[in-house]
């Protein structure tokens, strides 16, 4: 070592051989300025960062133009080591998965996923994975189901919900096999004000009102019955009205006629103008022929109203039905006698019209 | 838009005494869909004439009115002109 106060005593480059300065010749507190070294260096990739050189720092602008393998790299960058202006575009990051944890509530709008369309998307609760219009719940949270194929807009007083389709449309309400489907109106002071009820066991449908079940009911076999009443014996089965072709029996005829009639439940009421009846007189029993419905037992015998008859007097005719049968006959009121075609033809009857009304078998 | 008129035999009901109650439908209809249906009912006895009557019709009287039905219901008919007035 030499006194460094002595000048005359230094080293110089010239009288070191070149080469000859090894590793162990250098302090390990020796630093040579960036400033001392003499153009670019070179090969330090050959050398590279220590791994355990925790503390060292560097700047972009003296890692030069070369490239920095992810080889290179033997440390974690963490969050710390990222200045808070540094940008790191897209591109430059590698496949990475963003776990939840990393993605902030509310952070992400709409139009920063798939232009506003999520695909690929599963759902434990509500989707549109198979039909984009399925559910639509409109500014004024209106539901609709099954979208605008209907080209209905619904009334105002019931568009809370609209189920649509451009076909057969329907909702289905399932419930157990012992157990009834309701669907329920209701108000502030009566949760079940007002219902229609499917029991699954009696496959009875029953409408309720006023806070009351069945109102009305329609029987599982057909037929409508009324305030709980469910005996099918009640229950009100039939409705029909029509025309009917009314005829006379035997030798006589009738050119034209205008019958109709209605029946409901087992109630028949037929009317008929029976007009150019040709009476022959003989002794056969003058009846009226068929009437639309069979009539009940005998002892169900019902009467007929003659509305009106060319006949001088059909006071004491009264038309009683027959059993079981589709016609009725007449007989006398004061003698109980049957009219016969003889006894029409001496009346004068080329006209008649009749009401009437009997129970069906 | 077309507008058609049919007109068919819908219901035929055999009563117990071989009467059939025969109902003929009558509908308008609009591409198929029934936009009204009127019914006339005729009512045909044991024996009775069915020279005009809809194929169904004789064939179900044809299988039904038996001799021995159709006697059966003269009888009847016998009987309560027979009985009438009692």
């Amino acid at each position: 070592m030499y006194n460094t106060g002595n000048s005359s005593k230094n080293v110089t480059t010239t009288s070191i051989v070149d080469g000859t300065i090894s590793n162990a010749d250098v302090d390990g507190s020796a630093a040579i300025a960036t400033s001392k070294l003499s153009g670019a260096v070179t090969s330090i990739t050959s050398h590279g960062l220590a791994s355990s050189a925790t503390t060292d720092t560097t700047n972009a602008s003296n890692i030069g133009s070369g490239t920095l393998s992810n080889s290179r790299l033997s440390l974690d960058i963490s969050n710390s080591d990222v200045n808070a202006s540094a940008a790191i575009v897209q591109s430059k990051l590698a496949t990475l998965a963003i776990t939840d944890s990393e993605v902030a509530n509310d952070a992400l709008s709409g139009d920063k996923i798939d232009g506003g369309t999520i695909s690929d998307f599963a759902s434990t609760g509500i989707d549109d994975n198979a039909n984009a219009n399925a559910i639509t719940i409109d500014v004024n949270e209106r539901v609709v189901i099954g979208g605008s194929d209907s080209s209905v807009t619904p009334n105002a007083s019931a568009d809370d919900l609209m189920v649509e389709s451009s076909g057969a449309t329907g909702i289905t309400i399932a419930a157990g096999t012992g157990s009834t489907a309701r669907l329920a109106f209701a108000d502030s002071g009566d949760s079940l004000i007002g219902r229609i009820t499917y029991d699954n066991v009696s496959n009875d449908m029953s409408f309720g009102t006023g806070g009351v079940d069945d109102r009305v009911i329609i029987q599982s076999t057909g037929g409508i019955s009324f305030n709980g009443d469910s005996a099918a014996a009640n229950a009100l089965d039939d409705y029909e009205e029509g025309t009917w072709t009314a005829s006379i029996n035997g030798a006589s005829a009738a050119a034209a006629q205008t019958a109709r009639y209605t029946k409901i439940g087992n109630v028949v009421t037929a009317y008929a103008y029976i007009s150019s009846i040709t009476n022959t007189n003989n002794s056969t029993q003058f009846q009226i022929t068929g009437l639309p419905f069979a009539t009940a037992a005998a002892s169900l015998a019902s009467g007929v109203t003659i509305g009106w008859s060319n006949a001088a007097d059909l006071s004491n005719w009264r038309g009683i039905t027959n059993s079981s049968s589709n016609n009725f006959y007449f007989s006398d009121a004061v003698t109980g006698a049957t009219k016969t075609h003889a006894n029409a033809q001496s009346a004068g009857i080329t006209h008649l019209i009749f009401t009437i009304t009997y129970r069906s078998a | 838009m077309a507008l058609t008129k049919e007109t068919v035999v819908d219901k035929i009901e055999v009563l117990e005494n071989g009467t059939l109650q025969v109902r003929t439908a009558t509908r308008v209809l609009e591409d198929g869909e029934v936009l009204s249906s009127s019914f006339h009912r005729h009512v045909l006895a044991p024996g009775a004439d069915i020279t005009n009557e809809d194929a169904k019709v004789v064939a179900i009287a044809n299988a039904t009115w038996t001799p021995e039905v159709v006697t059966a219901y003269n009888d009847m008919i016998a009987a309560q002109e027979a009985n009438a007035g009692e």
